[in-house]
Formats: C-alpha cells, structure tokens, sequence
C-alpha cells in the first residue's frame, strides 16, 4: 500500500528509531505530498566528459571498466546558491540533497517530475530504494533537450514515493553513503 | 629615446597584464565550489589590475609634460600595489583547487562573519593550521593611484580579508577543523583589540617589583644578559603567550568541549605536553601545551554539567557526561601539576600572563558575545545528535516535538562537531569499533594512540573509517548550514528552490 501524507508524516516523527522514516531535512511541510514526498538536488556532481580516449564500457572486463569510468567522469561541487548547467545531451550523476532511512518495513520508488521531463530533464534512476536503505540517493540526470538547462542544489528535482512491505527484512542492504 | 620612468612603465602594465590574465584564467575553475571571499578576492583583482593599468598609460602619456621624478614617484607606488596584488593571486590562482569541504568552509565562514563583520573569508588548504588577515589593501592601493579611482573599485568590497589554513594532508579531517576555533580566536583577539593589556600590567607598580625580582632570580639562575635584553625578551613572551592563550579562551568558549578534544588529538603526538628546558625557542611563540590544555579545560566545564541532561536507558546521557567530565578532571590535574615547573622567566610570564587572561575573562563574562557557543544548547543538542550518529542517519538535523507544520530545525554546527567527537571518542559500535581497539584505557592505550597489539592493517583500516566518518559529519555540518539559510532566507530566494512546474505534487 502506498503511504499517504498522513502515514508519512506520522513515520517521520515516530519516536521508536525500528519504525522511523528518515528524509532529512524536509525544508517545507509542503514537500510531503498526497502520496509523495518531493526530494531536492544536492550540491555534488559526476559529470560525464565529452572526449573520453575510450572505445567503449565493456562490462565483462570489470577491472577496465572501472577504470574507464574513472577517467571518463569529473566531480563537481557547486555552491548553494550557484548554478550547475547540464548542456544538451549531456550526463551527470547527482546526489539528492535528502539523507535517507528507511525502516525495514517501508520500501521506495524516485521518480522523476513531469515539469522537469517537459523540459527536456530526464531523472531516470536506479528507481527502487530497498527497504532498510540508509543514505543519499545518486539519481542520473540526462538532458535530451536542445538548450542548456540551469540547476541550482537545493532544487526539488524529484519525488520519492514510499510503500510498506509486508514481512519486512532486517538484513541490511547498503551502507550508510556519506 | 624613451625616459626610465616611460620604459618602468611598459614593464608595469605588462606585469599589472600578467596578473590580469593569470586571476581571470583560473575564475572559472575557481567560482566552482570557491569560497565567497575567494570570488570577491578575484573580481577585485580584476578591476584593480584595470584600474592601475589606465593610472599609467595616463601618467605615460603625460609623461613628457610632467617632472621625470614625479613619474617614477608614481612608477614606484604602482609597483607596491602590482607586488601586493601578485602576492593575492595565490588565492585565486588555480593551485587553489583542492580545498576544504564545504562542511568546514560554511560555518568558519560565517564564524569569522560574526566575529568580523564586513570582513572577506578564505578557508583552504595549505601546509599549517594557521591565519593570515590582509587590511593593508585598500590603503596600499589608495596610496598608489588618486582615491577616487580606487573607490569605485571598492565599493561594496569587505574591509580586509582573513584567511584560514588547513594543512593539505588534514583537508578532509573534519574533527581536526576545530581547531580552526583557534585561528578565529586570534581574530577576535584582533578585533577586540586586547594586544595592550600586558604592556599596560606591566607598567603598574606591583608588575615592575616582581619583575626586578625575577630577573634577580634569573641572575642567580642562569645570568648573562642585560636588563634591557631580559625586559625586551620577557615581554615578547608575554605577548605571543597572551596572544595565543587569549584565542584559545575564545576558541572554548566559540566551540566548545570539542576544541580541546581536537588539540590534544592533533598536538600531543606532535609537541611536549610540558616545556622543554632543553629547547626554550619553542617556548618564546607558544605556551607549553599543558598551559593550554589548563585554561581549556577550565573553560568547556560548564558544558560537561549534568543539570538538564536525561539520565534514562538505553542511551544514557548523564552517564556520559560524567564520563567526559571525569577524563577532563583527570587531564586539568595533570596539565596543572606540570604547568608550576616552569624556570625564571617562564614563572614570571605565566603569572602575568594568567592575569591578564583574568581580564579578559573579566570583560567575556560581563558581555557574552553572541557568536560563543552555550552550554545549555550543548546540553539540548549534542546527545540527541550523538543517537543519530549511533543510529547510522546523518546528524543534521533535530526532531521538533508535536504535530506542528515543522518536522525538525538544523541544530547549531558546534553541536554536530561535538557530538562527533564525543562519538569518535567513546566509538560505542561496531561500525568505527576500529577506534574503539584504539582507545582501550585496560590495555594501556588511549583515543590517541595505538593500545598494544595494533598491526599496520588495522592503522589503515582505522585510517579509512575515520575518513569516511569526516565525510559523514562534513555532510551533516553542510546540509544543516543550508537548512538553516533555507528558513532564514525562504522569502527572499523565492521560487529558487522550487521547480518549474506551477502545480504541486503532479508528478
């Protein structure tokens, strides 16, 4: 079932630690939707270069692969307040400004925002966030339009919608990303 | 054939050029992620290299007209300026790249603000936990070029630059930038403008007569140097001791328990907890670190009182407190055994020194500035933070009570920091349990150094988790700064933050 604003807020502020959702910090009340919470950009960025040197990701040759992917990517930190332009056609890996934890009987789906995907902005994402997940989220953003589009951290970028899981795990899944 | 002053010129603009060219090629990698002061730093620059670059091709062109010497006068007040300007550009140049996390720049930023408003900020990354203050532009450049082209320039700019270092190797130790509590101590020191008080103790009667005695005691001692030298050397001592436990008293009061937590870490291993006899060239920049530790520890008490702290299981903070309090009872102990061993003249400073400090203490009491860190917000903040840590999720922010439209407020930065260090020292879990192998008291060790049976794997592995702790608590420390703006500024960012669709919650 998938939680409503009510649920969520209660959750939010649950004063047993087993059963508490943590999306912190919800810088408005009106970020918790009907049946969704809207998550911001965060401040840090991998951006994907232009000219990589590199024929092409061949997974099945994991060591080289990583190495590609290193030297392929660039990390950016933008200021709160400056911009980050994502030109046409290009990639950059982002963090959500959001810290989150989830019980284990609470699982998630990031999605991306109509208003921004009307712009050209896809957010596609590794969209599942597994029960007992502790962190950032690292959402993949792509612009398929044809003019730069203009991205200030702490922007409301996408929205995170939350279920219950019924029998719920306790095994945990991901570190906690700093 | 072209006069001196004409060919020193030429030479000038090229140089005055080469800066130019030199801030404005690294402004774009510089804006990414810079500090605010570095930016300002670098558009002032700019216009400056301009502005002196029009000075003399003017004085150039007039040259003919006017007295040789009265152009080399200029020629020579512009190259003070274009010297000062060079020297500026290793904080715009691109060398600056690899900075601190913005979990440090943020709050010191805004600490220095507090304490010196008006005042540009730089913090990054260089070879020592150190200060640097620029006042002298503004004056250099108006002495260099007619005041009212100078004006212009300045309009809107900081008063004077401060900058605070951080050794590169320690960029990303978050809990070592406590100590960077320290460096703004010295610029309140500054501000306050206390450097006079020892030199006015000194001149009262009862200061003059113990004075004579211990340099009698000095004579029977050691001897071999003239009054004058004696008074010349003991003063200067007075003063940088002043100088730099004077900040310390500021740092404990700005930061809380956690500066003392974050000097004893970072200083034991490298200096003499007493001083040296040995080596009395140490002892004419700094206090012996016992001194240190002393007027410290003094200071962050009133934070480790257990009044108002919920003292209930499972996470008993009471009991933690007295914990902390115990250990620093122990090491004021020690730091005050140590600190009356001193020989003539080191007696004689600590005593003037302490009584200047009183003064100060004095006046810090009767007007309790508003950018020093509470007690009681300590007591409120720090251990619910420290459970968040315990509980993995990232301490930024507190939990408000009720059902009101806010669910949590960002506590103070000092509070992360010290729920951190408490955390860090005391490593109750698994996850940093590297730290606590490190610590154990049963095994002769201790938070600082390695107890017995400490291989070289689980150093680095030690290495690794306390890296990836800093990460952690730099997060916390940067997302609560722009929570903090966030409310603060929401009317006047406006629709910043929010997206481009009108409708909410549409998808």
């Amino acid at each position: 079932m998938i939680l409503g604003r009510g649920a969520i807020l209660g959750r939010l502020r649950d004063s047993n630690p087993e059963r508490r959702l943590t999306i912190s910090p919800i810088l408005e009340s009106e970020q918790v939707g009907r049946c969704s919470v809207d998550i911001r950009l965060g401040n840090e960025f991998l951006l994907v270069n232009r000219e990589t040197g590199i024929m092409g990701i061949d997974p099945i040759r994991r060591g080289e692969m990583a190495e590609s992917v290193r030297r392929y990517q660039t990390r950016v930190e933008i200021a709160y307040g400056s911009p980050f332009y994502l030109h046409p056609q290009q990639f950059s890996l982002a963090r959500t400004f959001e810290y989150l934890a989830l019980p284990s009987d609470i699982a998630g789906y990031v999605l991306g925002r109509s208003s921004w995907g009307r712009l050209g902005l896809v957010i596609a994402t590794a969209t599942v966030v597994e029960c007992g997940f502790k962190g950032v989220l690292v959402l993949e953003l792509a612009n398929l339009g044809s003019v730069p589009i203009v991205l200030y951290p702490g922007m409301r970028i996408a929205q995170l919608v939350l279920h219950s899981v019924d029998a719920g795990t306790n095994i945990p899944v991901s570190p906690a990303t700093p | 054939m072209p006069s001196i002053a004409s060919a020193s010129i030429v030479l000038l603009i090229q140089k005055l050029r080469s800066i130019h060219a030199r801030v404005s090629a690294s402004s774009v990698a510089r804006r990414t992620g810079a500090t605010t002061g570095v930016n300002a730093l670098g558009d002032l620059q700019l216009k400056l290299c301009d502005v002196l670059t029009r000075f003399l091709a003017k004085t150039c062109a007039e040259v003919r007209e006017i007295d040789e010497a009265e152009a080399l006068l200029d020629v020579s007040k512009v190259s003070r300026a274009a010297e000062l300007l060079s020297r500026l550009t290793r904080f715009t140049g691109s060398e600056d790249a690899v900075g601190p996390p913005q979990g440090t720049v943020l709050p010191f930023t805004d600490l220095v603000r507090s304490v010196a408003p008006n005042a540009a900020v730089i913090v990054r990354c260089q070879s020592a936990y150190e200060y640097e203050s620029y006042f002298e532009i503004r004056k250099i450049l108006e002495d260099a070029v007619p005041t009212e082209l100078v004006r212009e320039t300045f309009l809107g700019f900081p008063q004077g630059i401060y900058v605070l270092n951080i050794p590169v190797v320690e960029a990303r130790n978050i809990l070592h930038h406590c100590l960077l509590g320290h460096e703004v101590g010295h610029i309140a020191f500054l501000r306050n403008k206390l450097e006079g008080i020892p030199t006015d103790l000194l001149n009262t009667d009862p200061a003059r007569s113990e004075f004579d005695s211990a340099f009698s005691e000095y004579e029977a001692e050691q001897g071999g140097l003239e009054i004058d030298l004696f008074r010349t050397w003991v003063s200067k001592i007075i003063s940088n001791w002043f100088k730099e436990l004077a900040s310390d008293l500021f740092a404990a009061n700005i930061m809380g328990p956690c500066i003392f937590f974050a000097l004893r870490d970072f200083a034991l291993p490298l200096f003499p907890l007493d001083f040296t006899p040995g080596d009395p060239s140490v002892a004419l920049e700094y206090p012996p670190l016992c001194r240190r530790f002393k007027l410290m520890l003094e200071t962050i008490m009133p934070f480790l009182k257990r009044e108002g702290v919920n003292s209930t299981e499972p996470v008993n903070h009471g009991q933690i407190l007295d914990e902390l309090r115990a250990d620093a009872e122990e090491w004021k102990t020690t730091a005050s055994e140590l600190g009356v061993k001193l020989p003539q003249p080191y007696r004689f400073v600590g005593r003037v020194v302490d009584e200047c400090l009183t003064r100060v203490q004095d006046d810090i009491s009767a007007s309790r500035p508003r950018y020093f860190y509470d007690p009681s917000t300590f007591r409120e903040e720090v251990f619910d933070l420290y459970e968040r840590i315990d509980e993995d999720i990232l301490p930024n922010e507190l939990l408000l009570p009720g059902e009101g439209p806010k669910i949590g407020r960002p506590p103070h930065w000092q509070s992360i920091l010290n729920a951190a260090w408490i955390y860090y020292l005391l490593s109750p879990k698994e996850r940093f349990g590297v730290f606590k192998d490190w610590s154990k008291k049963s095994e002769g060790g201790s938070a600082l150094g390695p107890s017995r049976g400490t291989t070289e794997k689980m150093m680095e592995l030690r290495y690794e988790r306390l890296m990836e702790f800093n990460d952690f608590i730099s997060r916390a420390v940067e997302v609560s700064i722009f929570h903090d703006s966030f409310q603060k500024n929401k009317a006047q960012w406006g629709d910043l933050f929010s997206d481009p669709g009108k409708r909410r919650h549409t998808g």
